[in-house]
């Protein structure tokens, strides 16, 4: 949903930040046309963190302070994957089931997890797959984003029962809040993952 | 010789959809593999159930409203639907069938409204009305499932879409039961009012004089395909394109008599969607194409043969 413009510009921000993406670009010219400082941030990758925080840093004044954030969060990007043992799917939605791919954060996450995505051949960061694909490629693990304990609804339905890991109950619910985006809090993510894989 | 090629057409759908898909299973395990009897046979004979059954609910909203761009889907019925499932997921409902279930529910409301806007006039159910009050509660559903949609915090609503669009992932042997059980009976409702069909296209006067009880057939016509779409809706989403050119291309080879051409729209109807969804599996594998894109691609140029051939003739 793009922002509304109006009530934005009643609380009187020193700066808007926004996520680099469709409607928010016409928001962002119509707020600055408005005199009020707004920016642009893309963070779809790990490689985005460094340079947002140092954006960051610069637009609030606490250049210091972005620059040690942002060489911790640059070293997580570079670093080399460790090799992968354990081998997942993360289920975006289960009817029509959409997985994560290539190029995506979530790929990154697993990789540096040491787990490795079964549809990480699908140069999309999402696509659309039919569910005897799933079968075929039998991840260990089904990785869904949810907040909730339950498991997902989709496991007791009787066509997803072909999906060995369904049967098996190997599934990990990851919170959307420390999962679903790329940020400061990115590394703990990617040992909490690898933790859960390691159990 | 139509018929045994029509036939052999279903067969070869039928057959195509068990042995080919994205995973490799060799033919001499084509009987023993899981995914073959789990995966890929529900969804072969759902694809024929739901594709037959929007060829015959077409078919027969066509002839209802004498209107060839009728469609299933032009009656409030996907906007009902979208508008349930949404609710269903916004409302956390419990259960794997939550969704189907909201979404046949939805589709029985707008079936509901668009049905007592058609009886505005009267006691006899007018096609006029039930064509706008259809695109006008299909618009109004579809304006309050964005509203919710915009609104809502849980991002899995947006992808209640994706549900919307349609396809058949969520083909199991349980809804391949359900809709085995259910489809029959509307369908022999359509079937038995083959005859005062043929008269409804002389005009609904002369349909009368001719004896057919012409407010009758149309309330049976119009809550005989509605019950069919909203059971195909309920499976497998909104699969566009069957109902709309399938009826056609069946009425082209076979005319106008709905004695033959509501079996052959069922068979055409089931072929089509069958062979467009195992084309959707697997020309882009490990990827799939939504099954509506494959429908409209196929139908299309078929449909454009058969207008040409019968423009010329």
């Amino acid at each position: 949903m793009p922002p509304n413009i109006e009530a934005v510009m009643a609380r009187r921000p020193d700066l808007v930040v926004l996520y680099n993406a469709g409607p928010n670009v016409t928001a962002a010219k119509q707020l600055e046309r408005a005199g009020i400082q707004t920016v642009l941030i893309d963070l779809n990758r790990l490689e985005d963190l460094g340079p947002a925080a140092r954006t960051l840093g610069r637009l609030t004044g606490r250049q210091e302070q972005a620059e040690s954030l942002a060489i911790v969060l640059d070293s997580l990007a570079g670093r080399p994957p460790p090799p992968s043992t354990i081998s997942l799917a993360f289920i975006v939605w289960d009817n029509p089931p959409i997985v994560i791919g290539h190029g995506s954060y979530l790929d990154q996450l697993a990789a540096q997890a040491g787990a490795r995505n079964v549809f990480g051949d699908i140069a999309a960061p999402s696509a659309q797959v039919s569910l005897e694909t799933i079968v075929a490629r039998d991840p260990q693990w089904i990785a869904v984003l949810t907040d909730s304990a339950a498991m997902p609804a989709f496991s007791r339905r009787r066509e997803w029962r072909a999906v060995r890991a369904v049967r098996e109950g190997h599934f990990l619910l990851l919170p959307g809040s420390l999962f679903g985006r790329p940020g400061p809090r990115s590394g703990e993510a990617i040992a909490q993952l690898r933790a859960r894989l390691a159990r | 010789m139509k018929w045994t090629l029509l036939a052999l057409v279903a067969v070869l759908a039928l057959l195509l959809s068990v042995v080919l898909g994205p995973a490799a299973v060799p033919l001499s395990e084509l009987l023993r593999s899981d995914i073959v009897w789990n995966l890929r046979a529900p969804r072969a004979l759902l694809a024929f159930l739901v594709g037959g059954s929007l060829g015959v609910a077409g078919a027969g909203l066509q002839a209802l409203v004498r209107n060839p761009l009728a469609d299933p889907f032009l009656l409030g019925l996907s906007g009902g639907a979208g508008l349930g499932a949404v609710l269903a997921i916004a409302l956390h409902l419990p259960g794997p069938w939550a969704l189907p279930i909201a979404a046949f529910i939805g589709a029985l409301a707008a079936l509901g409204l668009v049905y007592r806007l058609g009886l505005i006039g009267g006691a006899s159910l007018d096609p006029r009305i039930l064509l706008l009050g259809g695109v006008a509660i299909g618009a109004f559903a579809a304006a309050i499932t964005t509203a919710i949609v915009s609104l809502a915090d849980a991002a899995e609503l947006r992808n209640a879409f994706l549900w919307l669009w349609g396809g058949l992932s969520g083909a199991s042997w349980d809804s391949v039961l359900i809709v085995a059980l259910y489809a029959p009976i509307p369908l022999a409702v359509l079937f038995a009012a083959s005859r005062p069909l043929d008269l409804l296209a002389l005009g609904e006067e002369s349909a009368g004089y001719l004896g057919a009880d012409v407010d009758a057939v149309k309330r049976r016509v119009y809550l005989a395909a509605s019950l069919l779409t909203a059971a195909a809706v309920a499976v497998s989403g909104v699969i566009g394109f069957v109902g709309l050119v399938v009826p056609h291309i069946a009425r082209l080879t076979w005319g106008h008599r709905h004695r033959s051409l509501l079996p052959a729209a069922f068979l055409g109807g089931g072929a089509l969607l069958a062979f467009a969804d195992t084309l959707a599996r697997t020309v882009v594998a490990p990827r799939e194409l939504p099954v509506g894109v494959v429908t409209a691609l196929i139908g299309v140029p078929v449909f454009a043969l058969l207008l040409k051939r019968w423009t010329i003739a």
